[in-house]
């Protein structure tokens, strides 16, 4: 990687990067959706600066897997579901495509939940916002031009800057907050784990994973484009890191020091107090309105191509409703019944985001397994399969994560003191 | 009626009630192939439940046998009299004695001797799905468990491919083979697989890297529907005996097969679901390789070749990169020209970048100049130039050429071949002259007429070409209402022309009224049809209208000059430089001079 960053100088270079750069950067934009900063919020009220620890491991994490999902779309042209179909059966991929249709259900819930909250910030009752909003996603993704759609969302995602000029304006006791960076806790209590379960769920979502490798195989890249994509990747880690550090540390500074609990989108946004003092609310209404809509588009679109790419079916926006079924029956279901369910009465919409990243963490680790098998092989990688090291980091952090899912399981029933 | 009576002999508790039905119906149809009306069957050692007489009654109704008893038996509806006239012939002697181990080859050879006359019986034309045979038990002669079936072998080539040989997984020393066993050797299938030798005699070899494994290499993977036009994954494969061999006959991509090969079958039938099959027949597929290395094997993509370019270019949409990929090197040089052109842009790029320099040069070579100039201009500078060096020198200048004429003129998109004829040839000389060629332009539909100057005198089409007579002159049917444009007019104006005048090409001539080429109507359309891609503008402007009206006028003047020179140098001496050339050295500007001389 390092022969890559001197080679910066060279212009060619430079061409080549901008136009390979583009699925990290949306990849790390999208990460930051309604559920992610609800659970960074909630981390930093919750627990201040006692989490921050995680975000170094979790982000190595990101880049590793994300830098395996890239290197098998270049290599091998396709995409995750293809690969897990042709190489290990229709039995397996039809489970591990409920298991994504059920987890994403949750993660467009989470996205609806956004929506809902941000509209009631500006006094909107979900009644109305909802219904509009789910009728108009669901229109763009049928009818609309992605690429727009992308840029638009791309640049309204600079509103997270605020996060960070705010989380700077509180100031930060920075020699604590760098010290906690690299300290780990342990608090013995189940939300404390179900919170950390909810930080990897969101950075590492494994829909993203799909969907990154989709895009690279859409953009036909070589093995030569390589090395520029894993700046690509690292690149847009870093920023979710980076976004994610100070929407904790914003919140610890704010809530956490008065004990306030984020358990309405109203708490959250008045971390946000600092830098915007009265138009915090709507700073962050407008951050979370504008991150739910796009991921509420993406999620049920990039969920219904997985799974017509792994079941065989026809996919496709051009194609019409009769040609494919099946696709546009998952996009208007997943829209449909993920706005319906946000309406019933009394949905707690900040639980419904934290449990649905949870079960993101939990189902990670099954594709993770795949993934893994996957670019091991040299059949399929070729000279570009995983290396011994790569594979015992990841398959570590693999079975870490099934260790944490079972703590959690375990601690349902066994309560701690 | 011609009754024909049968008694076997079956093992019943060794083979199942399901033998009852099978070597009844078999019985059945032997009747009816050899005339008979009426069948009487019974077995030794077992009697039909009344489902299974109501099955066989309407199976046999269907043959037009009718069941009958010629004994007291009970069972039977239709008693025989003995009044009827009856021929009975008995066929006791035969014993099928299937089951027992010793005797089982002998019993093999009985068998087929009775059922060989009927084809296929025992295993009517059922259709077996592949997603059935994976896993199961394999016993071998003497009932020992061997392995579990992995996979199946088939025979490729054949329209309808033969299954060749089982495949199993031996683990012997801490490492796993995959060994084959002929199919030959399978006694019998069902809900195990039953071998006809025992362990040690069995014939195996190891699995090659030519065979080709129909759950590792088809099932699951993507193939290309040659007549949808699509590529499409294998949900299953439908497998059914043929001439008494077992051959694949198609794939199923419908939802079914999912249902199936989950087991939740039944389930579709609980809830009354009337999910269709959907298969697609073996001969219209074409499978793709998956592996990095399994690129290099079989396959070589008969059937995509024989699609139109522009087919296989809409194929190519849907494939992945190194599925297009594959398949292309599978192609020929020209067939691969063609399909590239059809591409657009942006699928072409990145087939191009990933070619190997060899392949793309050939390529190069054999479009025509404007094609190639077009491929190479999507390329940067420094690579084009390169290609353009390692290209044969003919080629590259002509493309040289082509590249540095202004995109949107003529030029660029004419063809340089074209098929020109003096006009003092008769017809038949001109068509022997023409079956005499080598290289034919891309698009011929005219024949120029022109003189010893390479200019243009005239034009025939080969329709004329064809209904004149043999010994007519081109001279005395060519056409001389001449519509022409030069190499430096704007597209926009042979759409022009070609919509006025209703022609499908065009002439392409300099300032001197000689020929340099053809533009055909397919260009324009290319233009027209993506002028977004191409950038050009198809209106002509006032100024462009301009230009080309004072070409038309200049182009006339300059043509009486020549013709006055050539007379001119025609009565000077011989031995004087040819005229052609005398001409082509005198600059514009002399011409000029001699014109103006002239008018005044």
């Amino acid at each position: 990687m390092f022969e890559g960053l001197k080679k910066y100088f060279d212009k060619t270079q430079w061409v080549i990067l901008l136009s390979v750069i583009g699925p990290g950067i949306i990849t790390a934009a999208v990460d930051n959706d309604p559920g992610g900063i609800t659970t960074y919020s909630v981390a930093g009220s919750h627990y201040g600066y006692l989490l921050l620890w995680t975000i170094i491991p979790i982000i190595i994490a990101l880049i590793l897997i994300q830098e395996m999902a890239s290197r098998m779309g270049i290599v091998s042209g396709k995409g995750l579901a293809d690969l897990i179909r042709e190489n290990f059966g229709l039995r397996v991929t039809f489970y591990v495509m409920l298991l994504l249709v059920i987890v994403n259900f949750g993660n467009v819930l989470s996205e609806f939940a956004g929506i809902a909250a941000a509209g009631e910030i500006f006094g909107i009752t979900r009644y109305i916002v909802i219904p509009i909003c789910a009728v108009g996603i669901w229109l763009l993704v049928v009818y609309g031009n992605y690429k727009i759609i992308e840029r638009v969302f791309l640049v309204a995602s600079v509103v997270y800057i605020s996060y960070i000029i705010s989380g700077l304006l509180a100031r930060p006791p920075w020699g604590e907050v760098l010290i906690q960076i690299v300290t780990p806790h342990v608090v013995w209590k189940p939300d404390y784990f179900i919170i950390i379960m909810g930080l990897i769920g969101t950075t590492i979502a494994p829909w993203m994973m799909f969907y990154l490798q989709s895009s690279i195989v859409e953009k036909g890249l070589k093995t030569s484009d390589l090395k520029f994509s894993r700046i690509d990747v690292v690149s847009g880690s870093i920023v979710t890191g980076i976004v994610a550090f100070f929407i904790i540390v914003a919140c610890a500074l704010t809530l956490y020091v008065n004990h306030i609990p984020v358990d309405t989108a109203e708490a959250a946004a008045r971390a946000l107090f600092p830098l915007a003092g009265t138009y915090a609310a709507m700073l962050f209404a407008f951050g979370l309105f504008n991150a739910g809509v796009f991921s509420a588009a993406i999620l049920p679109l990039s969920t219904a191509y997985s799974v017509c790419e792994g079941l065989g079916w026809e996919s496709g926006v051009n194609k019409s409703f009769k040609e494919a079924p099946q696709f546009y029956f998952l996009i208007t279901f997943l829209i449909v019944a993920g706005a319906g369910v946000i309406l019933i009465p009394g949905m707690p919409l900040i639980k419904i985001m934290i449990i649905s990243q949870v079960l993101n963490g939990i189902l990670l680790p099954i594709i993770l397994i795949y993934m893994l098998r996957l670019s091991s092989n040299h059949k399929i990688m070729g000279e570009h399969a995983n290396t011994r090291t790569f594979n015992i980091i990841t398959w570590f952090i693999c079975i870490l994560i099934i260790v944490l899912t079972a703590f959690l399981t375990l601690s349902y029933f066994v309560n701690f003191g | 009626m011609k009754i024909l009576k049968a008694k076997l002999h079956l093992d019943v508790a060794d083979n199942g009630r399901d033998s009852i039905l099978l070597f009844s119906k078999d019985f059945v149809n032997k009747a009816a192939k050899l005339g008979y009306d009426g069948l009487d069957i019974s077995f030794d050692d077992a009697e039909f439940t009344i489902s299974e007489l109501n099955d066989l009654k309407k199976y046999a109704d269907k043959k037009n046998i009718n069941l009958v008893r010629t004994s007291e038996d009970k069972y039977w509806k239709q008693p025989v009299t003995e009044e009827e006239k009856v021929k009975i012939r008995t066929f006791e002697d035969i014993r099928t004695n299937v089951g027992k181990s010793d005797k089982k080859t002998l019993e093999i050879k009985e068998i087929s001797k009775v059922l060989t006359e009927i084809e296929d019986t025992k295993k009517t034309r059922k259709i077996i799905y592949f997603s059935g045979f994976q896993y199961r038990k394999i016993y071998d002669a003497d009932g020992k468990y061997i392995s579990r079936l992995q996979d199946l072998v088939i025979d490729g080539g054949e329209r309808f491919p033969e299954v060749s040989h089982i495949m199993i997984i031996q683990h012997s020393n801490g490492v796993s083979k995959r060994i084959l066993i002929p199919w030959t050797h399978v006694f019998e299938w069902g809900k195990y697989i039953k071998l006809n030798l025992i362990d040690s005699q069995l014939p195996t070899r190891e699995i090659r890297d030519d065979d080709v494994l129909l759950g590792e290499n088809i099932l699951d993977m993507q193939v290309v529907d040659v007549n949808g036009l699509k590529v499409i994954r294998v949900n299953d494969i439908a497998l059914t005996y043929i001439k008494g061999k077992l051959a694949v006959v198609s794939i199923d991509v419908g939802t079914r097969s999912i249902f199936r090969r989950l087991g939740l079958e039944p389930m579709l039938e609980f809830l009354h679901w009337d999910i269709k099959d959907h298969p697609v027949q073996w001969d219209t597929i074409e499978p793709l390789t998956g592996s990095v290395e399994k690129i290099h094997l079989k396959v070589p993509c008969p059937r995509v070749s024989n699609l139109h370019p522009a087919d296989v270019a809409d194929l190519f949409e849907e494939l992945s990169l190194r599925e297009r990929n594959t398949l292309l090197k599978s192609m020929h040089s020209d067939t691969a020209a063609k399909v590239l052109l059809e591409c657009a842009r942006d699928v072409r790029g990145p087939i191009l970048k990933s070619m190997k320099i060899r392949k793309v040069l050939s390529i190069l070579d054999r479009m025509s100049p404007d094609d190639a100039a077009s491929i190479l201009a999507e390329y940067p500078v420094d690579e084009s130039t390169m290609l353009l060096k390692k290209l044969n020198p003919q080629s590259a200048m002509k493309i040289q050429e082509m590249l540095s004429y202004n995109p949107g003129t003529v030029a660029r998109y004419m063809d340089d071949l074209f098929i020109a004829m003096p006009q003092t040839f008769t017809v038949e000389e001109s068509i022997n002259a023409i079956r005499a060629i080598t290289k034919y332009p891309d698009n011929f539909n005219y024949v120029y007429i022109t003189d010893e100057n390479n200019v243009l005198l005239g034009i025939v089409s080969l329709k004329g070409l064809l209904i004149a007579s043999p010994s007519s002159a081109l001279k005395d049917i060519m056409a001389t209402q001449l519509v022409a444009v030069e190499m430096s007019h704007p597209i926009g104006y042979v759409k022009e022309l070609i919509t006025k005048h209703d022609l499908i090409s065009l002439p392409v001539i300099d300032v001197l009224g000689r020929m340099k080429g053809v533009i055909d109507i397919g260009k324009v359309l290319d233009v027209v049809i993506d002028s977004t891609e191409h950038n050009e503008v198809l209106e002509l402007t006032d100024e462009q209208k301009e230009t080309v009206d004072k070409s038309k006028r200049l182009r006339g003047y300059y043509a009486s000059i020549v013709k006055d020179i050539g007379k001119f140098m025609k009565d000077l001496d011989s031995k004087k430089p040819k005229k052609k050339d005398y001409i082509e050295n005198m600059t514009l500007n002399a011409i000029n001079a001699e014109f103006t001389k002239k008018i005044k």
